[in-house]
C-alpha cells in the first residue's frame, strides 16, 4: 500500500468516525479533555469556529504546521459534531494566497511595507499628539482577551471612551432589548419555533438542524416563518406569514393585545415575576417609567387584530392563531430573531416586545420554552456585551456615567480616582461620522484603529460614513487586518493579523458559553496578534511619556508576571508567548464578571471543555458547575431561595422582569413615486459578513461568486430586465451594480429586493440608510426605498 | 482528492427513502456507515471539494433525503484561494 492510499485510508477512517459520532453520539473522540492528541500524524485539538455566534466547535488537524483537516467535535453540545458549510470549511479561511505578512504604510496612492517597529512608532506618535481625537474600532470577532485589552486601554489608560464594536451594527438592540426586559435563552426542545424576520436554515444552520433533525425522529415541531421574504427556512415552515417591512412591532403588540382580550396571558407568572413599563412623554429613557396594568392595557388596546392586519399585512386570523398558540400553557415556544430584529430603527422595542410577549405568556425560562436572540458574531456576548466593548460601558455590566461603577474598575485596575473619563464616547454612526468630517468643519475624530471588523463594507450609507474619509490629509486611518479589504482601500496603516488558531483566544457564545483554545499553527510572515498590538501601542504611548499607560503604582498597564513574580516582556513579540497572556488577562477580567452574577471560571477549567455557560460556580467538591437556565431557580444558583424565577438585576432593582409597551411608528423610509422598491440586505449561507475569509475558500467563492439582487418576476418583467441582467440599484445616497436573479433561494413579495452585503465588489451599503434606533444606536439595514435601472438609461 | 463525513436524514417517505438508499449504495464516491433510525452515516470520496460539494448539492435536491450535514471534511487538494480585486466580476 502507498503513502497516498495509506492517509486516504486515514482520512476516510477519520471522516466516518466523525460522522458515525454524529449519528451514534460518544462512539468516538478525536481529541482527548486535556489538550491536543497526536494521531497518525495529525495533531489534533480543540477551537470553537471562528464564524457565527452559535459557537460550534471544530476538532482541527494540524500537520507541519498548517490546519489540513477540520471535523465537527462530538464532545460539543452545541453541533454534537456537526458542522455547516462554513464551518468546514474554517481551516482554509488562513491560506488565502493574499494574506497580509508585513505591516504596510500609505505612500500615494500604493503601500510600502515598514518594520514592526516603525508601525507601532507611527501610530503611537499619531494618538499621542492627540490622545482625545483617537478612537478604536473592534467587533464580537475580538476575543475576550482582545476586547479586555483594548477596553483597558482606551478607558483606563487614555481615559478615552471612544471605542465601539460592529457589534453595534448587529446585536445591540438585542442587548438593549434584554436590558430593558430583564435588565437573557434555548430552542432545540420547542413545539413551536416561530422565526421572526430570521433566516436561522443559512445563517444559523446548526442551531436550525437540531430543530429539524428531530422532524426526521418523528417528533412534531412547528415551524411559523414571519419575514419579508421567502427563504429556506420558509421551506421548512408550516406556516408562513408574510409581513410588511415593519410589521413585527405590530404582530407583537397584536399578540399582546389579544392575550389580555381573551384573558389568557400567565397571571400567577405576571403577577410575581413582571413589572409594567413606558416610554417616558418628551425624552424617552431606556429605563422608561413604571405604569400600572391597567394603563399598561390601554396602551395595547388600540392594536386589534384588525388594525394589526393594516399594519403588518397578516391577517387578523392569524394574529389570533398566534396569541392562540402563547395563550396554550402546555405548549413550547420558542422565538428565534436575528439581524430583521435588530438593525431597525424601532429595534429596542420590537425585542422589548417579543420579551413581552412571552413574559405575558409565561412562555419563559424553560427549556424549549423562551425567547431566543441568535448573534452573528463568534463573541459579539462575550467580548461586546459583558467586557463592554462599547462607547458607554465598562466590563461587567458597569456605566461610565456612573461614578460608583467607574470608581470600582479604578479599583480593581488599580488606577488613580478619576481616571476613567464620565462622558460617554462616540457610539460607531457618530464615530464615523466625526471621522469622515473634514477637522474643520467639526470633525473631532482624526484617528481610527480598526481590528477585527471591515466598515468599509459594512458601515450603512458609506459615501457619508466611510468612502468621504478619501482627500481628507488631516486624517488617519490604522487597520488590523488578515487579508486587503474594502477597509484597507483608504487605510494609511496597515497591520498584519494572525486569526482564528494562528493565536490563543477566548470566545462567549449566542446563549453565555465561553470557549477557550490554544494557538495551534504559525501565522504566515510577520503576521502578529491584535492584542499584543494594543499591548505594544500601549508600551510605545509609556516610553512617550503618556501617564495614563502606567497605574498609580507606576507598573505599566498590562504588567504581567511569570509565577516567581518576575515581569514578563510580553509587548516585545519574541516574548509575547513566553507566558499565557491571554490566561493572565481572563483572570484579571473574572471579579468584573461576579458584578452582576455573570462569573466566569478560572481560565484553566475552560481547557478541559467545549466550553460553560455563565455563571460557572464552584462547588464545594471545588469542581465548576455551569449554569444552563439562567433567572430559574432549578438551575441558576444565583435565585433566591423560595424563588422558581428571579431576574436578578432587572431595570427595577426589584428582581421582576419589564414589560412594556411601544407605539408603533413607520419606517423613517418607505417607497414612493421616485424609489418604489422596498430594500432588504442580508447574508447567504456560503458566506461569512463581508466575504473576506469566505470568499477566499474556493469551493464556497465557486458555490455562490457574486452578489445579486432578488427582484419578483413580476417586478423583473414590469422593469423589462431578465435573470442575469446586470441592473443599477440605487437609492437617494447611492448606487452599485448587480445581477438580477428572480429564481434565487430567496423569493421577495412584488414591490421587495433583497440584495446579500458579502461581495466588496458590489457595495449594496453604497445604498443603504444610517438612520438607527433611538436607544442602540443600531442601523436599520432591512429597509430603505430603492429603484432599480436598466444600465444605459 | 478531498473526503468528506456527512450525515443524512432520510425521508420518513418509505418509497423514496427506499430510492435514496438505492442512488447512495450505486455510487461508488459513497461509504455508507452507522444508521440509527432515519440517520446515516456517510463518508464521501471525490477529486476535488468542488465536486464534493455538487455531490452534497444532488443528495440535497433527492426527495428521499432530507437534509445533510457535515461533521467532517479533509481538504487534501484545492488549497487555491480568490484574490479580490475592485471591480472583479
Amino acid at each position: 500500500m502507498g503513502a497516498g492510499t495509506d492517509r486516504r485510508s486515514f482520512l476516510k477512517s477519520a471522516a466516518m468516525a466523525a460522522a458515525a459520532a454524529a449519528v451514534v453520539p460518544a462512539s468516538v473522540a478525536l481529541a482527548g479533555d486535556d489538550g491536543a492528541s497526536v494521531d497518525d500524524g495529525l495533531t489534533w485539538d480543540k477551537a470553537p469556529c471562528r464564524f457565527c455566534g452559535t459557537g460550534c466547535h471544530v476538532q482541527v488537524g494540524v500537520k507541519d504546521d498548517r490546519v489540513v483537516a477540520i471535523a465537527g467535535d462530538p464532545k460539543a453540545d452545541v453541533n454534537k459534531g456537526l458542522l455547516c458549510v462554513k464551518g468546514y470549511h474554517v481551516g482554509m479561511a488562513l491560506y488565502g494566497k493574499d494574506r497580509l505578512t508585513e505591516p504596510l504604510l500609505r505612500k500615494g496612492d500604493g503601500f510600502v511595507p515598514i518594520s514592526w517597529d516603525e508601525a507601532l512608532d507611527i501610530a503611537a506618535k499619531r494618538i499621542m499628539k492627540a490622545p482625545e481625537r483617537f478612537a478604536f474600532y473592534g467587533s464580537g470577532q475580538w476575543t475576550i482577551p482582545e476586547g479586555y485589552a483594548a477596553q483597558k486601554f482606551m478607558k483606563g489608560g487614555l481615559a478615552n471612551n471612544h471605542i465601539d464594536p460592529n457589534a453595534r451594527l448587529c446585536m445591540a438592540s438585542a442587548v438593549t432589548g434584554f436590558i430593558a426586559t430583564y435588565g437573557v435563552d434555548e430552542p432545540a426542545g420547542c413545539d413551536v419555533l416561530i422565526t421572526w424576520g430570521n433566516n436561522p436554515a443559512e445563517m444559523h444552520p446548526v442551531l436550525f438542524s437540531r430543530v429539524i433533525d428531530r422532524r426526521s425522529r418523528g417528533e412534531t415541531v412547528k415551524v411559523i416563518d414571519i419575514g419579508t421574504r421567502r427563504t429556506r427556512t420558509t421551506d421548512q415552515a408550516d406556516e408562513y406569514l408574510e409581513m410588511k417591512p415593519h410589521g413585527d412591532v405590530a404582530i407583537a403588540l397584536g399578540i399582546l393585545n389579544r392575550l389580555r382580550h381573551h384573558g389568557t396571558w400567565d397571571k400567577e407568572f405576571v403577577k410575581k415575576h413582571c413589572n409594567f413599563r413606558a416610554l417616558q412623554a418628551g425624552k424617552p429613557t431606556l429605563k422608561g417609567e413604571a405604569i400600572d396594568f391597567d394603563t399598561w392595557s390601554e396602551g395595547i388596546a388600540k392594536y386589534t387584530p384588525e388594525v394589526v392586519e393594516e399594519l403588518s399585512g397578516i391577517p387578523a386570523e392569524k394574529i389570533e392563531m398566534l396569541a392562540k398558540l402563547f395563550g396554550d400553557r402546555k405548549l413550547k415556544i420558542t422565538s428565534l430573531w436575528c439581524m430583521g430584529m435588530n438593525q431597525h430603527t424601532m429595534g429596542t422595542a420590537v425585542n422589548s416586545l417579543v420579551h413581552g410577549v412571552h413574559l405575558f405568556s409565561g412562555h419563559f425560562g424553560k427549556p424549549g420554552d423562551a425567547p431566543t436572540s441568535l448573534t452573528g458574531q463568534p463573541s459579539a456576548c462575550g467580548t461586546v456585551r459583558e467586557v463592554g466593548t462599547l462607547a458607554h460601558a465598562l466590563p461587567g455590566g458597569r456605566l461610565v456615567a456612573k461614578e460608583a461603577h467607574r470608581t470600582q474598575c479604578e479599583d480593581l485596575w488599580n488606577l488613580p480616582k478619576g481616571r476613567i473619563n464620565g462622558k460617554p464616547g462616540y457610539h460607531t454612526v457618530k464615530m464615523w461620522e466625526q471621522f469622515t468630517s473634514p477637522s474643520a468643519e467639526g470633525g473631532d475624530i482624526d484617528t481610527i484603529f480598526v481590528q477585527v471588523t471591515n466598515p468599509g463594507q459594512t458601515l450603512p450609507n458609506l459615501n457619508h460614513l466611510f468612502n468621504d474619509k478619501k482627500g481628507l490629509k488631516e486624517k488617519f486611518l490604522i487597520v488590523s487586518e488578515v487579508y486587503p479589504t474594502a477597509t484597507t482601500w483608504l487605510a494609511d496603516l496597515i497591520l498584519p493579523a494572525s486569526m482564528w488558531v494562528e493565536k490563543n483566544g477566548v470566545f462567549g457564545n449566542s446563549e453565555r458559553r465561553t470557549q477557550q483554545w490554544f494557538k495551534q499553527v504559525n501565522p504566515p510572515g510577520d503576521a502578529r496578534d491584535d492584542c499584543w498590538m494594543t499591548i505594544a501601542i500601549a508600551h510605545r504611548l509609556m516610553e512617550l511619556g503618556h501617564p495614563g499607560m502606567k497605574d498609580k503604582d507606576g507598573k505599566f498597564l498590562f504588567h504581567v508576571a511569570d509565577e516567581n513574580g518576575k515581569a514578563v516582556p510580553v509587548w516585545k513579540w519574541e516574548h509575547y508567548y513566553d507566558m499565557n497572556v491571554d490566561k493572565a488577562l481572563v483572570e484579571e477580567y473574572r471579579p468584573f464578571t461576579r458584578m452582576k452574577h455573570k462569573d466566569i471560571a478560572p481560565y484553566d477549567e475552560y481547557v478541559k471543555t467545549r466550553g460553560l455557560r455563565w455563571p460557572v460556580v464552584e462547588q464545594k467538591d471545588g469542581s465548576w458547575r455551569e449554569t444552563r437556565f439562567r433567572f430559574s431557580a432549578f438551575d441558576d444558583p444565583y435565585v433566591k431561595e423560595g424563588q422558581d424565577f428571579e431576574f436578578y438585576h432587572s431595570t427595577s432593582g426589584d428582581g421582576r422582569a419589564q414589560i412594556g409597551v411601544h407605539d408603533y411608528k413607520p419606517p423613517p423610509e418607505m417607497p414612493d413615486g421616485e424609489y418604489p422598491l422596498w430594500l432588504c440586505t442580508g447574508r447567504v449561507l456560503e458566506h461569512w459578513h463581508t466575504g473576506t475569509m469566505t470568499r477566499r475558500v474556493a469551493p464556497l467563492a465557486r458555490a455562490m461568486p457574486t452578489a445579486y439582487v432578488e427582484v419578483h418576476p413580476e417586478d423583473a418583467q414590469a422593469l423589462g430586465v431578465s435573470d442575469g441582467e446586470v441592473v443599477i440599484v440605487e437609492s437617494r445616497r447611492g448606487t452599485t451594480e448587480l445581477p438580477v436573479w428572480t429564481k434565487g433561494r430567496g423569493r421577495p413579495p412584488e414591490g421587495s429586493i433583497f440584495v446579500p452585503f458579502f461581495d466588496e465588489t458590489r457595495r449594496i451599503n453604497d445604498v443603504t440608510l444610517h438612520l438607527h434606533d433611538p436607544f442602540s444606536k443600531q442601523p436599520d439595514y432591512k429597509k430603505c426605498a430603492a429603484r432599480i435601472r436598466k444600465k444605459g438609461r | 482528492m478531498a473526503v468528506g463525513g456527512l450525515v443524512l436524514s432520510l425521508s420518513s417517505d418509505a418509497v423514496s427513502r427506499r430510492a435514496a438508499e438505492e442512488l447512495l449504495r450505486s455510487d461508488p464516491r459513497i461509504e455508507e456507515g452507522p444508521r440509527e433510525g432515519l440517520r446515516l452515516a456517510v463518508v464521501a470520496t471525490t477529486d476535488t471539494l468542488g465536486q464534493g460539494h455538487e455531490l452534497c448539492e444532488a443528495l440535497l435536491a433527492h426527495p428521499g433525503i432530507e437534509n445533510l450535514e457535515v461533521a467532517y471534511v479533509a481538504p487534501e487538494e484545492e488549497r487555491a484561494a480568490v484574490v479580490l480585486h475592485e471591480g472583479d466580476e
